[in-house]
């Protein structure tokens, strides 16, 4: 929703606060995990309606990227910080979740020993690392979920922010960062299952992973979640913390010399970024089974971006919108014509960046609602340009 | 060129500038932007500084709000504060306002919130999350607006507004933070002779409460402005004094005026 319209909007009861497009994503999507899940669980396989339980994997799967692709458009979108290894964040998140999963198992393993992963019993390790402690815990687990990529991210923008390294120059760091990690997890001595990563995971809080319950429980967890990061972007994007972002975004030296300390707001809002992607990947990894190392690798990171785009930057449901699409796309097209999918999606991301600036929501959105569905990218009548240098002299 | 000498004179007009520059010398690959450049503000004054391109104004406005360190001299802000030694938003927030030579307003947002942005209030990440404008705060971005003459515009996004609209919108800017010292360059530039003169009233009722200073090449604006003249050349003070005595001033007629 646009401030222009509202410039009040603080006022306004809540759902209308929202937007017309934020109100529909925030019932829309619940209503469609409960169908789903509806589906799945009442009604008999027989049933033309029932859905089955590798389509409640899969959209399980979209949502997580949906939060994905969320958390890289408020920092790309709102405050202009175009991360290109956003995908470590949501890889550590789902390496948390897997460490958790692999305690799980117990002695149900290959070998048997109730301490340590199979991987571990196979390098012939006699104890479990310090980092595996406590892990065994799910409160833990969750709250690793959200310190471990927070942290990384703090560390991370600490010395990129204070530094003032901006624009491409950060993005080429974030990739070296996603790339360092991925080199790291790779290496069996990590203690993380090397190239093979952590599977086999049998079960959570005692229900097992496979069962119609456990995949219902997850979807409807993922689509919450969802919905829950939405709200927490929209609840910091509206405020006057939102204008700053956007204040960087545009004209980050002149906002400097309003007062603000750039370095901060960009570390906050890089953190949360980084912690939505952690949450992400914690679910992601029991409803795909898997977490290895190739979740690390750059193309991932890029491919984030290209949902965002696709979707429509700096309108949060826009990118969320992408994910899904693009990633329904790509489970059709790689079932289909697996040759020609990444070429597509080369394609795809040079056409909306030529054709389509404001993605696929810029381009239905108004015309359906005649409503500015935007929040802050500039509009038809506004000069797209930043003004990043016009402080010099 | 303004010669404070002794010790004793020195230190009372580090006590009693609200600036104090004193041998400021800035080189950029060789290149002295400032030579050696003094310059001292009384609270409440309003100056204007001329001199032809590259006589390092926008250099000495660099140093005085922190964007660039000099690597010589002293730049105290009253008396106390060393502002060779903080970054541009703490410099913001003691209080020394800047207004950009090209107008740099946030684009993207409305005229109303560009002033929301300005508006003088914690600059704190977490001040902001919580931020909901007073009724006071409210009032006075409404006041700004009236003084700026952009009340009809006020949920426009500032991209689409005119040049000299622009320029206005940076000025209300200031206003809205309020700084005891504004550094405003060439506020003029690009502007209608029916703009400029608007504008010079505007900075002369801003000058009653804060301490301005103005870069201007017009002379029309600076003597429509009817103030303390400082004339700058190769990055240090060649005169200063009322505009007729600097215009007057064989010197500066060699270097500048009389080109």
């Amino acid at each position: 929703m646009s401030n222009a319209a509202f410039p009040h909007a603080g006022h306004r009861p809540f759902l209308l606060r929202l937007g017309p497009t934020g109100t529909v994503f925030v019932i829309l999507v619940p209503v469609v995990a409960i169908l789903m899940v509806a589906g799945n669980l009442l009604l008999p396989p027989s049933s033309s309606f029932h859905v089955p339980a590798h389509v409640m994997s899969l959209v399980g799967k979209y949502l997580c990227f949906a939060l994905l692709a969320m958390s890289v458009d408020l920092i790309w979108g709102f405050c202009g910080i175009l991360s290109l290894g956003h995908g470590a964040f949501f890889a550590l998140g789902g390496y948390a979740m897997g460490m958790h999963l692999m305690r799980q198992i117990g002695d149900r393993g290959v070998y048997s020993n109730p301490l340590l992963p199979d991987f571990m019993v196979f390098l012939d390790w006699k104890e479990l690392p310090w980092y595996w402690h406590g892990f065994d815990n799910l409160a833990f687990t969750l709250l690793m979920v959200l310190l471990v990529p927070g942290l990384l991210a703090f560390v991370f923008g600490w010395f990129t922010f204070r530094s003032r390294v901006t624009g491409v120059y950060f993005s080429i760091i974030s990739q070296a960062m996603t790339f360092a990690l991925m080199l790291a997890f790779f290496r069996n001595d990590m203690g993380f299952g090397g190239n093979n990563g952590m599977t086999d995971f049998k079960d959570l809080l005692g229900f097992d992973l496979r069962s119609d319950g456990m995949r219902s429980a997850l979807l409807f967890s993922s689509a919450i979640a969802l919905v829950a990061g939405y709200l927490l972007c929209r609840r910091m994007v509206d405020s006057k913390f939102g204008r700053v972002i956007l204040a960087i975004r545009d004209a980050e030296s002149r906002t400097r010399f309003l007062g603000y300390r750039v370095e901060h707001y960009k570390l906050l809002v890089f953190i949360v970024s980084a912690m939505m992607a952690g949450a992400a990947g914690a679910l992601y990894t029991p409803q795909v089974g898997i977490i290895n190392p190739s979740e690390f690798t750059p193309a991932n990171s890029i491919e984030i971006v290209i949902w965002v785009a696709v979707g429509g930057r700096g309108t949060l449901v826009g990118a969320a919108l992408g994910a899904v699409m693009v990633n329904f796309g790509k489970s059709w097209f790689t079932g289909a014509l697996p040759e020609l999918w990444l070429f597509l999606l080369g394609g795809l991301f040079v056409a909306v960046t030529l054709f389509f600036p404001k993605g696929v929501l810029g381009i239905f959105g108004r015309r359906l609602t005649g409503w500015p569905l935007s929040l802050g990218m500039p509009g038809r009548t506004r000069p797209r340009k930043p003004v990043e240098d016009a402080t010099g002299d | 060129m303004t010669d404070i000498a002794t010790p004793s004179a020195r230190a009372g007009a580090v006590q009693d500038a609200i600036l104090y520059l004193d041998g400021i010398t800035v080189s950029f690959d060789g290149f002295r932007a400032l030579n050696s450049l003094s310059l001292y503000l009384e609270p409440g004054e309003l100056r204007a500084v001329i001199g032809p391109n590259g006589a390092g104004k926008s250099t000495m406005m660099d140093v005085i709000t922190g964007k660039t360190r000099p690597d010589l001299g002293i730049a105290r802000f009253h008396g106390g504060h060393d502002l060779t030694a903080l970054d541009e938003a703490a410099i913001a927030n003691l209080g020394i306002g800047r207004k950009f030579q090209k107008p740099t307003v946030f684009e993207n947002q409305t005229v109303y919130e560009n002033l929301e942005l300005a508006l003088k209030a914690p600059r704190g990440v977490l001040a902001a999350l919580r931020f909901r404008a007073s009724e006071r705060q409210r009032a006075r971005i409404e006041e700004v607006l009236g003084i700026i003459n952009l009340g009809r515009q006020q949920n426009e996004a500032a991209g689409g507004l005119s040049h000299g609209q622009k320029q206005w919108l940076e000025i209300g800017m200031l206003l809205m933070q309020d700084p005891e010292l504004l550094l405003v360059d060439e506020p003029a530039a690009g502007m209608t002779d029916a703009e400029t003169m608007r504008t010079a009233e505007l900075l002369s009722e801003i000058a009653r409460r804060h301490t301005v200073v103005v870069v201007e090449h017009d002379m029309e604006f600076v003597r429509a402005l009817g103030c303390r003249v400082t004339v700058l050349h190769e990055g240090a003070v060649l005169a200063e004094g009322s505009l007729a005595a600097v215009q007057n001033n064989q010197d500066v007629i060699d270097v500048y005026l009389g080109r």
